[in-house]
């Protein structure tokens, strides 16, 4: 897949297509952790939250893409694992490609947006953490944005509008346990 | 709580950008105002966001696998797949980290397929089954032979289907097949393809897989038909049954694919056959594969159960890990770059020499056994201990500590000799683990004299084995193991007796090779340590015996300035003779006073009591800087008097040097100092008291050190400041090997009291070993 097409498929949220073909820069990323005092889960986690990163840097309207995609990528991989490392505390004696150059080079709006994937992670494990019905409504109406009344049917609700009084008694709970979450992230 | 949801739905509606315009700066100034409304507005946002993270994720998870399916599918095909069942009720286990799926490989002969030809319908005719059992011949068919694992489950089989309950009419067929709608494939017959169904079947078919009637292999487009029934509800309402005999099984899932080109039949080649990859979402050992025999009432009865094997898939050797476990995780946990093979396995193939059995270097080692009966017999002499006991005492034969085998085993083992054979797999890895647990080398050897076998084998001589050893808990383990039915590697490699041969070799070697290289290892160690000692007991002797030369040199002045006759009291004692005793006769008095004045070297007068004459020793002080001495690693200033065979050192730090010369002597001054190798020089003859300016030693080659030294001084000065020099020389190269040895011990020891914790090490007891 071209680099332009990338960019317009994700863009189009065309994303298993994109995905699959991003993959294929997997071992790249594996090779570089691996050589750096990674694991092989180590790389894998951090390849599938690079992905994450990417997307959302990608359909930022305010960021502009310099490189390829795949350097990019690969620069988003090492800026995380970098991260990863200095969280670790771990002495690493790595490449000195990998040790030296800024994480940051590619891409000056990154750590921002790491600050806000960082809500976005604790707004997630909230998510797993609201019963299944909850859960099962909040991804209903926000990923696949089906209408109230489809909802209400699928979901077995008597009418639209206990469906919506419904949507928002589940965020309510959901803000209030990431509120705490967010507390305790703080108080650590 | 209305007021609550309202405020939601407005911040909602604010985020979505559907706020008429004074709404929207209304918000926005109750925003400015409001911090808790504010704090709001962003958990909302990070809601949002988290709620397409995780759709987000999700996706990313399954293409990660789908690339995972695609990398085992290209990589682990061995030559030609088996050729499989094209209906089969499958269950394997998810993979323990990555939840990627194994596949199976069915033997040929189990596939079946009924071949039929219905011309009642106007249906297709489906694919023959080449190989195989046939159906009996005039049976009214189905298109397909299912065959199901299966368990007895007493406790209540998942599909209480009764017997008889089907309809033997070819009615039912239709049913049959009218509840199963299937999905269709268009795929490229000359092409290796991989489909996946919306069931979560994934079939890899190799190019050709498929065969016209003559037997050509079929090419261009051809449509793939599949059916599956994964789930009881689809098995149930296709009515197919689950009975075996009157035996109720349990099914993981059932499929049929049938494969046509042009509304033709085609028939599956059976050298090829296709690969299926069924999901499940839990491991049921004990799954057999029966094969589904129609019967003339239509019923299908499940018989002949076999069980599967599955082929192993050989991976590079390099991308395993082998090592004990907590190994890897507690270097990383300390500190240290557990990446570098090269440094991780040093250290680890080091502990071999533990299993030596060369006992007379104070070496640790572990207590020759002798082999338990029942294990293989090695034909080998056996030089090499197999299980590890504790040597220490025999009050403390910890038994029941866990021990580590021996490290050179698993080295005789982690290279490319054993690429491409069962050692080289997951599966083996996983086994490794647990035999490390075992303390017994010789459960490795099984696995490695049996390269031949299936690892199912293998697993249950070792639990064998160890049930043999009363280990019940491994030996469960193992029981364990064996139950998974793991197969070969297929097309792997055929030197089994080589590999025995050259694993049997290399373990000896290693280990002998660790014995040795710790021998060494000391043996460098116990010589620095002569030398320092050497070094360290010159010191002593020489300033022992400068104070007694010296000593006596004051004396005779003494005796002299008081009008006696030196030679009758004084001698200055030989250096080397040992036991020498100095007789000095009559002169008690003076020997004292003279030898506190010499001692502290200060100026004594002494007064001859009975004739009241007057003798003076004197000692003046001298001041000695060297410039630059900062920059210097090492600062000697010597002192070379010419009445004594030996030369002073001046003690001071890096700075100032300070001493006392006696000023019955003439004494010259070399200054030797060291930046890392490179010596510096300074000679000055005939040196006085006082302080002096700083000296400015010069660079000067080694040789030239050497012959400089030799001229300085006069007898056994020379020799002695040149084995002075060769020492500070010596420990300044030795440092750094000193300084890894003690890190290397430190680090040795720790990891030794962590994989062989039957040894009992203490911490402190580190330092005794080294």
């Amino acid at each position: 897949m071209s680099d332009q097409t990338t960019i317009a498929f994700i863009r189009a949220d065309k994303t298993d297509k994109t995905l699959d073909s991003l993959y294929s820069f997997f071992p790249a990323v594996r090779k570089m952790i691996l050589r750096n005092g990674g694991t092989r889960q180590d790389a894998e986690d951090i390849f599938q939250e690079a992905l994450i990163v990417f997307y959302r840097r990608i359909k930022d309207p305010n960021f502009l893409l310099t490189s390829k995609p795949s350097t990019y990528l690969f620069s988003v991989c090492r800026f995380l694992w970098k991260d990863e490392l200095k969280k670790r505390r771990l002495i690493v004696s790595g490449e000195p490609e990998f040790l030296a150059g800024p994480a940051e080079a590619a891409d000056a709006g990154i750590g921002e947006a790491m600050e806000k994937e960082n809500g976005a992670r604790l707004a997630e494990k909230t998510l797993t953490q609201l019963g299944e019905r909850c859960r099962e409504l909040l991804l209903l109406f926000y990923n696949r944005r089906l209408k109230l009344k489809e909802i209400a049917g699928m979901m077995g609700y008597t009418s639209e509008n206990t469906a919506k009084n419904q949507k928002y008694k589940c965020l309510e709970g959901a803000k209030n346990k990431l509120r705490e979450l967010k507390q305790a992230a703080r108080t650590l | 709580m209305r007021n609550e949801l309202e405020i939601m739905e407005r911040i909602e509606r604010y985020l979505d950008g559907e706020l008429s315009p004074e709404d929207r700066a209304a918000f926005e100034k109750q925003l400015a105002d409001d911090p808790g409304l504010r704090e709001d507005l962003q958990l909302q946002q990070d809601l949002m966001s988290g709620i397409a993270r995780a759709a987000w994720k999700d996706k990313v998870q399954q293409a990660r696998r789908r690339y995972v399916r695609r990398q085992r599918f290209w990589k682990g095909g061995t030559g030609g797949f088996v050729v499989l069942i094209v209906v089969v009720a499958l269950v394997w286990r998810p993979w323990v980290h990555e939840g990627h799926r194994k596949p199976y490989m069915l033997p040929a002969a189990a596939s079946v397929l009924d071949t039929t030809h219905r011309t009642d319908t106007t249906r297709k005719t489906e694919t023959a089954n080449p190989a195989g059992r046939v159906a009996s011949p005039g049976a009214v068919g189905l298109p397909w032979k299912i065959t199901l694992p299966g368990v007895v489950d007493s406790a209540g089989a998942r599909f209480a289907l009764k017997k008889g309950q089907h309809d033997s009419t070819s009615k039912k067929v239709d049913d049959v097949d009218t509840h199963l709608p299937p999905e269709t494939f268009r795929i490229d017959a000359t092409r290796d393809t991989v489909v996946e169904t919306k069931g979560g079947i994934v079939f890899a078919i190799p190019a050709g897989a498929f065969l016209l009637d003559d037997g050509q292999a079929a090419d261009g487009a051809i449509q793939l038909l599949v059916r599956e029934a994964l789930d009881p509800a689809s098995i149930i309402r296709a009515g197919l049954s689950t009975l075996s005999g009157d035996q109720l099984l349990e099914s993981g899932g059932m499929f049929s694919v049938n494969a046509s080109k042009d509304g033709k039949a085609l028939r599956m080649d059976p050298a090829r056959g296709v690969y299926a990859e069924i999901p499940t979402d839990s491991v049921k050992p004990g799954m057999q594969l029966y094969s589904g025999k129609r019967l003339t009432d239509g019923t299908i009865d499940w018989v002949n159960p076999q069980s599967l094997e599955h082929d192993l898939v050989p991976v590079d050797m390099q991308t395993l890990d082998f090592y004990p476990h907590p190994y890897l995780d507690s270097l990383r946990s300390w500190g240290y770059n557990s990446r570098t093979k090269a440094f991780t396995d040093s250290l680890y193939y080091s502990f071999a020499q533990l299993f030596g059995s060369d006992q007379g270097t104070g070496v640790v080692t572990f207590r020759d056994e002798t082999i338990m009966p029942g294990a293989p017999q090695r034909s080998d002499d056996r030089q090499v201990t197999d299980t590890v006991y504790p040597q220490r005492d025999s009050t403390s034969n910890r038994r029941d500590l866990p021990c580590n085998i021996n490290p050179a085993k698993i080295k005789a083992i982690w290279n490319k000799q054993f690429q491409n054979t069962l050692l080289a797999t997951r599966e083996f890895e996983e086994r490794l683990r647990w035999i490390h647990r075992t303390g017994n080398g010789a459960i490795l050897d099984l696995y490695v004299s049996h390269l031949d076998r299936n690892l199912s084998d293998i697993d249950s001589m070792a639990a064998k084995l160890l049930t043999r050893q009363g280990k019940k808990m491994l030996s469960e383990k193992f029981r364990y193991f064996h139950d998974r039915k793991d197969g070969k590697v297929r097309n792997g490699s055929g030197q089994f007796q080589q590999l025995r041969d050259y694993y049997q070799q290399k373990e000896k070697l290693f280990t002998e090779a660790a014995v040795q290289t710790e021998r060494e290892f000391r043996a460098t160690q116990a010589e620095a340590d002569r030398r320092r000692q050497a070094h360290q007991e010159d010191s002593v002797s020489r300033v022992y015996w400068n104070y007694k030369q010296e000593m006596a040199f004051n004396l005779s002045r003494v005796c002299r300035q008081l009008g006696y006759d030196p030679a009758l009291a004084v001698r200055p004692p030989a250096r080397y003779v040992y036991r020498a005793r100095l007789s000095i006769l009559g002169w008690c008095n003076l020997d004292k006073a003279v030898g506190s004045a010499t001692r502290d070297r200060v100026t004594t007068s002494i007064i001859d009591a009975q004739t009241g004459k007057n003798a003076i020793i004197s000692y003046s002080p001298l001041t000695i800087q060297v410039s630059g001495s900062e920059a210097y690693d090492r600062v000697n200033v010597y002192l070379l008097p010419d009445k004594l065979s030996s030369f002073i050192r001046l003690s001071g730090d890096n700075k100032k040097y300070e001493g006392k010369l006696n000023d019955g002597m003439t004494y010259n001054l070399v200054c030797i100092a060291y930046k890392k190798e490179q010596a510096f020089y300074h000679y000055e003859s005939n040196i006085g008291a006082g302080d002096h300016p700083p000296l400015m030693p010069d660079m000067i080659g080694a040789a030239e050190l050497d012959r400089r030294l030799n001229l300085v001084g006069r007898g056994t000065q020379a020799v002695d400041i040149q084995k002075e020099n060769d020492w500070f020389r010596f420990e300044f190269t030795d440092r750094t090997r000193q300084e890894n040895w003690d890190r290397t011990n430190a680090l040795r020891c720790t990891v030794m009291r962590l994989l062989f914790p039957c040894l009992l090490l203490k911490e402190r007891e580190c330092q005794f070993m080294y």
